[in-house]
């Protein structure tokens, strides 16, 4: 699982001390579900669109954000299954295709997947594998839960460049004049190697000397403006809960 | 040192060995040689408890070091007594950059973190990687990858090292560095090959081959293949003005490689020489679709190619044959060409492979094998061979490029072996300073 989804960078959220930067993600995903009003559910999806795009440049946040499109997509096809009974939002030839609350619904859930997995993907882009294990150490979580934890955020972009390295394999055997790749045999592939990688990883790590000793804690220095940090990571997550 | 006398059968009941046999002393250098398949890397596994480990299998036999059973220990209760560099690079990197790599295994060690410092730093300098320090290892080339592994296992310098086709994918120059290392190293070493090369000669006090399950002394056969023969003519691959950018986004700098003029007849041999990481991969993907190129363009026959349109015309067979295959079984992997059953048999027969072969299962040169097969029967006008030689015996690497040849197909074979170069046919090119050029 030799992937990291870490980019360069001397932004501000970069900068972001690791402890406050992972109550950040916790408290935003989590308030993310409290919230309910139209204004509130937006802010949730543009926040950490517009911090992405200050971080790591609009390039770079598309790749994130175009991984997520298939999704919304399969969400939005379903907005005829939601709230059947709601207010008729659009019909055709007399059937009502979807209700105002069923779209509602499914903009709420785009919302908050559009939300968590930004918050989630500025937390990799950010910090390196290692400065995650230590965050999370400081929060008093056992080294292997760290680890573990840290190796569990990174497996879905694993996944992500698992299926560009599959589609890629795909398509050089693609014939003349055929564009794409199979979906279906590209997709049992992804879910083979995901299943395969679980043992193969298993194995790695405990010849590399995982579980021989437990690793004792090292103490994190505070930067400047510690204080500062943890304000705006626990304000601007709370801050929502006021909008309405 | 180490005695051992193993036999060894997979899970799904596939002996391997019976009574494999053989003696290490302190300080011993042994190089066992045979062919893909054979059970090297199985070995290899065997003896830091990779195996039967997560994928079962039964071990019968024994194995010691110092007279201590290693076969009752835990993988990492040996890993000061041995530890193995893999044949496939991917399989043993888990972690986000080259210095986490390095730094988890000491941490598991239980050193200070000065002592940390010392030996990664120390190891990175050795192997030419202490500016790739905070770099993501899935943005290294494979000749890196190779030395980030070999670093990790310099770095926690157990008893015994076991290098698994460790050469391969090495530059001429860290060959030799490495054939150097392991004259003068006080550890034992074991050295798995597919193939002689020549920084194995007066290297080894002993060389042995897997040959049906145990270990023989090794004699050199007389090889059985021909010089590949080229059969020019047909259309014309060229890149021109080609300016191709590698990125390392986890470190904020880039590489650039530049291409003034590449040319490709059908049926012609074009061999490809570089350091590591100097873009010979890059190029291989600009070329067959997979990288656009940051300018130049990229044509057959005058006709200017998209990014898209290149896929059907050049096959790209990578450096790391996992890369590209997913599906379950051989004869899945050759299906999905749309190959006549006639043609996968015919193919499966001159690859010695079988159909009924589970991928995953595969050795790493018998994975190679597959690749091949699979591009063969896509029939593409031109092949790119991206370090082909390496993991394959001899006689199968020849067998592979005048197969090639002989279907009308031009191949760039990129390769780190100058005696491979120095035999197959054609012109030869060099990247040396960011630029291709003729050698």
């Amino acid at each position: 699982m030799n992937i990291s989804s870490y980019i360069y960078g001397t932004s501000f959220y970069h900068k972001l001390d690791v402890r406050p930067k992972l109550f950040f993600t916790l408290l935003f995903s989590v308030i993310s579900f409290v919230l309910s009003s139209h204004i509130s559910i937006a802010v949730i999806f543009i926040l950490p669109l517009i911090i992405m795009m200050l971080s790591v440049g609009k390039g770079e946040t598309w790749r994130c954000y175009s991984r997520l499109l298939p999704l919304f997509v399969i969400m939005i096809l379903f907005i005829p299954f939601q709230n059947r009974d709601g207010h008729s939002l659009l019909v055709v030839r007399g059937f009502t295709l979807a209700t105002e609350e069923g779209f509602w619904n499914v903009l709420r859930i785009i919302s908050r997947l559009g939300g968590i997995s930004g918050v989630l993907m500025l937390l990799l882009l950010t910090e390196r594998n290692e400065s995650i294990i230590r965050g999370l150490r400081a929060f008093h979580l056992p080294y292997n839960a760290s680890l573990a934890c840290s190796m569990i955020l990174r497996y879905i972009p694993y996944l992500g460049h698992l299926f560009s390295e599959i589609r890629d394999a795909m398509s050089l055997r693609l014939e003349e004049g055929k564009r794409g790749y199979p979906m279906l045999p590209s997709i049992t592939a992804l879910v083979i190697s995901a299943i395969r990688m679980i043992p193969d990883t298993a194995s790695a790590l405990e010849e590399r000397g995982f579980g021989r000793i437990k690793p004792p804690k090292e103490r994190i220095p505070h930067p400047s403006g510690y204080l500062i940090q943890w304000l705006f990571s626990v304000i601007i997550p709370l801050s929502l809960l006021l909008v309405r | 040192m180490l005695t051992a006398d193993l036999s060894f059968s997979y899970a799904d009941g596939r002996d391997i060995f019976h009574s494999l046999s053989f003696s290490l002393k302190k300080g011993g250098k042994i190089l066992i040689i045979s062919e893909p398949g054979s059970g090297k890397s199985t070995l290899s596994r065997i003896l830091t408890g990779a195996l039967p480990g997560y994928t079962g299998g039964t071990i019968t036999g024994h194995a010691e070091i110092d007279g201590k059973d290693i076969l009752s220990l835990l993988s990492y209760e040996r890993m000061e007594m041995i530890g193995r560099v893999s044949q496939n690079t991917d399989e043993l990197l888990l972690f986000s950059s080259v210095e986490e790599e390095i730094s988890f295994p000491l941490i598991n060690m239980g050193l200070d973190k000065e002592e940390r410092e010392k030996r990664i730093s120390s190891s990175l300098e050795f192997f030419g990687l202490t500016q790739y320090r905070g770099v993501s290892t899935s943005e290294l080339s494979g000749g890196e990858k190779r030395r980030l592994i070999l670093s990790i296992l310099f770095a926690i310098d157990p008893d015994i090292y076991i290098l698994d086709e460790a050469f391969d994918e090495l530059s001429p120059y860290w060959r030799g560095r490495l054939r150097d290392t392991i004259r003068s190293s006080e550890r034992s070493m074991i050295v798995l090959g597919s193939h002689m090369l020549g920084e194995y000669v007066d290297t080894f006090d002993n060389i042995l081959s897997i040959e049906n399950g145990t270990l023989r002394p090794y004699t050199p056969h007389d090889s059985s293949f021909a010089i590949p023969v080229m059969k020019k003519g047909g259309s014309l691959l060229r890149a021109e003005d080609l300016s191709i950018e590698r990125m390392h986004r986890s470190a904020g700098s880039t590489f650039t490689l530049s291409v003034p003029d590449f040319e490709l007849c059908e049926g012609e041999c074009v061999t490809l020489l570089g350091d590591n990481g100097s873009g010979k991969s890059s190029l291989a993907r600009v070329l067959s679709g997979l990288l656009k190129e940051k300018s130049g363009s990229v044509s057959i026959d005058g006709k200017a190619l998209t990014v898209r349109e290149r896929r059907h015309d050049v096959a790209y067979l990578m450096q790391n044959p996992y890369e590209e295959l997913f599906l379950p079984t051989v004869s899945d992997e050759l299906e999905s060409t749309g190959a006549s059953s006639e043609r996968i048999d015919s193919v499966l027969s001159l690859f010695s492979l079988e159909r009924g072969e589970y991928v995953q299962e595969l050795s790493y040169g018998k994975a190679k094998m597959v690749q091949a097969a699979i591009f063969l029967l896509l029939g593409r006008r031109f092949a790119i061979l991206d370090e082909m030689d390496s993991a394959l015996s001899t006689e199968d690497f020849y067998k592979v490029i005048s197969s090639f040849l002989e279907n009308g197909t031009g191949v760039l074979v990129i390769t780190h072996d100058m005696n491979v170069a120095a035999t197959l046919p054609g012109r030869k090119l060099m990247i040396e300073g960011g630029v291709l050029n003729e050698h």
